[in-house]
């Protein structure tokens, strides 16, 4: 079955793909914060691009594996008919994103 | 169709208390996926609203250093990351607390933290307003 054809099936509304963007939007946000951090370093010491080396990582990793494993996880549940909760996740992503004005907070003091 | 009762205990902390009660997946019934999902998409608008305030904290203080003194920078720039912060902390109980409703069939719950966000963000503003004024 061709792919396009697949996918509006197992996805009437565009459900799974808009919020597939929306994790896509979180993803490259979190490259954005990733590059401030980074940039805040004047210095240029190893230790102080940490934080936003760490962020920018974080970033890809949502963009590139987070969006594409959510997107597949929710098509499959939806496709039997299951609900496509997902509470670990959801948590997870929250307390990267919490980190980051810690992060930023102590860049600027120190 | 019999609604499972929440386990909840009453002694402790709050926080405590809603760790200890049912997973979520298992309270009230399945809901429509498109509910989950609109839910979700919610969850992931309001981590992006604090990535947000983190770009404005960081900008005002590191990006635009002629825009005011010093000491003023950095209170907005510290107010909009702590800002960042409560949305961010709070994000995933909200998320949680509606999906609960929403299995639940009950009406989704008031957000403490929108008045929170909406002032402090028109204060930001004002502040940026003004020493924009007497900036120039």
């Amino acid at each position: 079955m061709p792919h396009e054809q697949r996918s509006r099936l197992l996805d009437p509304p565009a459900q799974a793909e808009r919020t597939a963007l929306a994790w896509q939007r979180t993803g490259l946000g979190l490259l954005g914060i990733g590059a401030l951090l980074a940039h805040t370093n004047e210095e240029g010491s190893v230790w102080r691009l940490t934080p936003g080396l760490a962020v920018l990582a974080v970033g890809v990793f949502v963009l590139l594996v987070g969006t594409r494993v959510r997107y597949r996880r929710i098509t499959a549940h939806v496709a039997v008919g299951e609900n496509p909760v997902a509470p670990r996740t959801m948590a997870a992503l929250a307390v990267l994103v919490s980190i980051t004005p810690v992060l930023a907070t102590v860049l600027l003091i120190t | 169709m019999e609604v499972p009762k929440e386990r909840n205990l009453r002694r402790g902390p709050r926080w405590l208390r809603e760790r200890r009660r049912t997973a979520v997946h298992k309270v009230g019934e399945s809901p429509d996926y498109r509910f989950t999902l609109a839910n979700e998409r919610t969850f992931l608008a309001w981590l992006r609203t604090a990535l947000a305030l983190v770009a404005g904290g960081i900008g005002v203080v590191e990006l635009v250093p002629d825009l005011g003194p010093d000491g003023t920078r950095y209170f907005v720039g510290f107010a909009l990351l702590a800002l960042a912060f409560l949305v961010a902390t709070t994000g995933y109980h909200r998320w949680d607390r509606s999906e609960r409703a929403i299995r639940l069939g009950r009406s989704l719950p008031p957000s403490p933290i929108m008045p929170v966000l909406a002032y402090g963000v028109a204060a930001v503003a004002v502040m940026v307003g003004v020493l924009l004024v007497l900036g120039s």
